[in-house]
C-alpha cells in the first residue's frame, strides 16, 4: 500500500498543525494536541479530549450560526485529533500587508465582514480567545471572512472576556499593522451595531484599554 | 458498482520520537457503491438484511434520500474503520457502524432507521468495505436481491430530500445551498452527541 505525506505546517505551543491530501479534490488540516508530560496521564487524557471536542464544537457552531469556520471532518479523540477543511484563501494579516495601503472601500468592506463575525461569534458566548489576523482566512473565490484557531476559546457570556476578546485584537492589530487603526475603529463599530450586547462590550474595551488585559488582582 | 477511495487516517508521531517534518498518513480500503433506484421489493430485502440471510452479501444499505454527497458515506466508513482499529465500535459490526456514523446522534435504533432501508425506501446506495468476492459475484447477488434499477453513482444528488436531512441534522436555514448543508451534516456527524 503507497503512504501518504503529511505535512506540518505550524507547530504551537499546544498543537502540531498538518495539511494532508484527504480524498479526491480535497486537503484536510489535522490538528493534534500534544499529551502534557507534567499533568497526571489519566487527567490529562481526560482534559485534552475536553479541549479537543470543545474547539470542534466551536467551529461546528458558529457554521451553524453562518459564521465562516473550516467544515469539521472528523474528530478522533483518542489521538487528540481533529481532521478539518483547509481553507484555501489568504490570512487577513497577508491580506491586508499585500494590499498596504488598502483603498478604502476594501478596507471598509474588510472591517465589517469581521465585525459582523466577531458579534455572531460573541452573541453565542463563544470568545476566541487568541483574535488576530492571522487566526483569519479570506476566502479564495466567496472572498467570506473565515475564523480559524479555537484552540484557546471558550464559553463565556462575560462582558469582560468579550471585552478583552476584542482588545486584543487591537493590540495584534497595532503590532502587525500600522495605520490600521480607522480599520478596527470601523470593525468595532460594526459589532457594536450588530451584537446584542455590543454596547455593553464596547464600554467594557475602553475600561480594559486604561488598564491592560489582566485584571489587577487586589483592591 | 464503483470503486471510492477513503480519504487516508492520520498517524501521529509518537512522543517520544524527534519532531518529525514529514509524518505518514495511513491509507483504507476502498469502499465499492453501487446505487440502486426504483426499488420494489423494499419491504422484502429489509427483513432479509434484518435475519442476516446469507443471501445478503456483507455490505450496508443506505437510505439514498438521507445523503447529500458521497463524502457523507466517505466520512462514515472512514470513522467506522478508525473506530473498529482503535476498539471503540458502539454497534456490533463494521457495517452497523457506519449506519451509526451517519447519524448526528448516540441512538443507534434511531440511526438504523432513518438511514437504513426502510419499507417505504426506493433508492438506496449499498456500500462494502473492501471486496470479499469477485465484483462480477457481488453484482450477481445483488441484483438478485435487489428488485430495482442499478444506475451510476453520479445520480445519488437526484434522490437526497433536503427537508428529510434539514430535520435529521438540524442544519437550520443557513444551509441555503448544497455545500453549506454538506459542511454542516459532515460537521454533525463529527460531533456526534456532542452538540447541545
Amino acid at each position: 500500500m503507497e503512504t501518504h505525506e503529511a505535512i506540518l505546517i505550524k507547530q504551537g505551543a499546544e498543537a502540531r498543525v498538518y495539511k494532508m491530501p484527504f480524498g479526491e479534490g480535497r486537503c484536510a488540516i489535522v490538528k493534534e494536541r500534544f499529551k502534557k508530560a507534567y499533568r497526571h496521564p489519566v487527567l490529562d487524557e481526560k482534559l485534552t479530549a475536553r479541549r479537543v471536542i470543545q474547539e470542534a464544537r466551536c467551529l461546528q457552531r458558529l457554521r451553524r450560526a453562518g459564521v465562516d469556520t473550516p467544515t469539521v471532518y472528523m474528530v478522533d479523540t483518542p489521538n487528540s485529533l481533529i481532521y478539518m477543511e483547509y481553507v484555501d484563501g489568504s490570512s487577513v494579516r497577508d491580506y491586508i500587508n499585500s494590499r498596504a495601503p488598502m483603498n478604502d472601500d476594501d478596507e471598509r468592506l474588510l472591517a465589517q465582514s469581521i465585525g459582523k463575525s466577531l458579534a455572531v461569534m460573541h452573541d453565542l458566548d463563544i470568545v476566541h480567545g487568541d483574535l488576530t489576523t492571522s487566526n483569519m482566512i479570506v476566502r479564495e473565490g466567496s472572498q467570506s471572512l473565515v475564523l480559524i484557531d479555537f484552540g484557546l476559546s471558550m464559553v463565556s457570556s462575560m462582558v469582560e472576556d468579550k471585552a478583552v476578546d476584542l482588545y486584543v485584537l487591537e493590540r495584534a492589530m497595532i503590532s502587525t499593522h500600522p495605520d490600521t487603526e480607522g480599520m478596527f475603529q470601523c470593525i468595532l463599530d460594526t459589532y457594536g451595531k450588530s451584537s446584542k450586547g455590543g454596547k455593553a462590550v464596547r464600554k467594557k474595551l475602553e475600561e480594559v484599554r486604561r488598564r491592560g488585559r489582566k485584571r489587577t488582582a487586589f483592591g | 458498482m464503483q470503486t471510492v477511495k477513503l480519504p487516508p487516517l492520520f498517524t501521529p508521531p509518537t512522543p517520544d520520537s524527534p519532531v518529525p517534518s514529514v509524518p505518514f498518513a495511513t491509507p483504507l480500503p476502498d469502499i465499492h457503491v453501487t446505487l440502486f433506484r426504483n426499488i420494489r421489493n423494499a419491504v422484502d430485502v429489509r427483513n432479509l438484511v434484518i435475519k442476516g440471510d446469507p443471501r445478503v452479501p456483507e455490505c450496508v444499505l443506505i437510505n439514498a434520500a438521507t445523503i447529500v454527497d458521497v463524502f457523507q458515506i466517505q466520512m462514515a466508513c472512514t470513522k467506522a474503520l478508525l473506530h473498529q482499529q482503535q476498539g471503540i465500535m458502539r454497534t456490533r459490526s463494521l457495517y452497523s457502524e457506519i449506519l451509526f456514523n451517519l447519524s448526528p446522534t448516540n441512538n443507534i435504533s434511531d440511526a438504523i432507521r432513518q438511514f437504513g432501508i426502510s419499507d417505504t425506501t426506493t433508492a438506496v446506495a449499498v456500500v462494502m468495505v473492501g471486496m470479499q468476492a469477485p465484483p462480477e459475484e457481488v453484482r450477481l447477488r445483488l441484483l438478485t436481491l435487489i428488485e430495482g434499477e442499478p444506475i451510476p453513482l453520479s445520480h445519488l444528488p437526484e434522490f437526497t430530500d433536503l427537508p428529510l436531512i434539514n430535520r435529521i441534522y438540524k442544519t437550520g436555514n443557513v444551509a441555503a445551498d448544497r455545500g453549506q448543508t454538506l459542511a454542516l451534516v459532515v460537521g454533525a456527524m463529527a460531533l456526534k452527541g456532542h452538540l447541545s
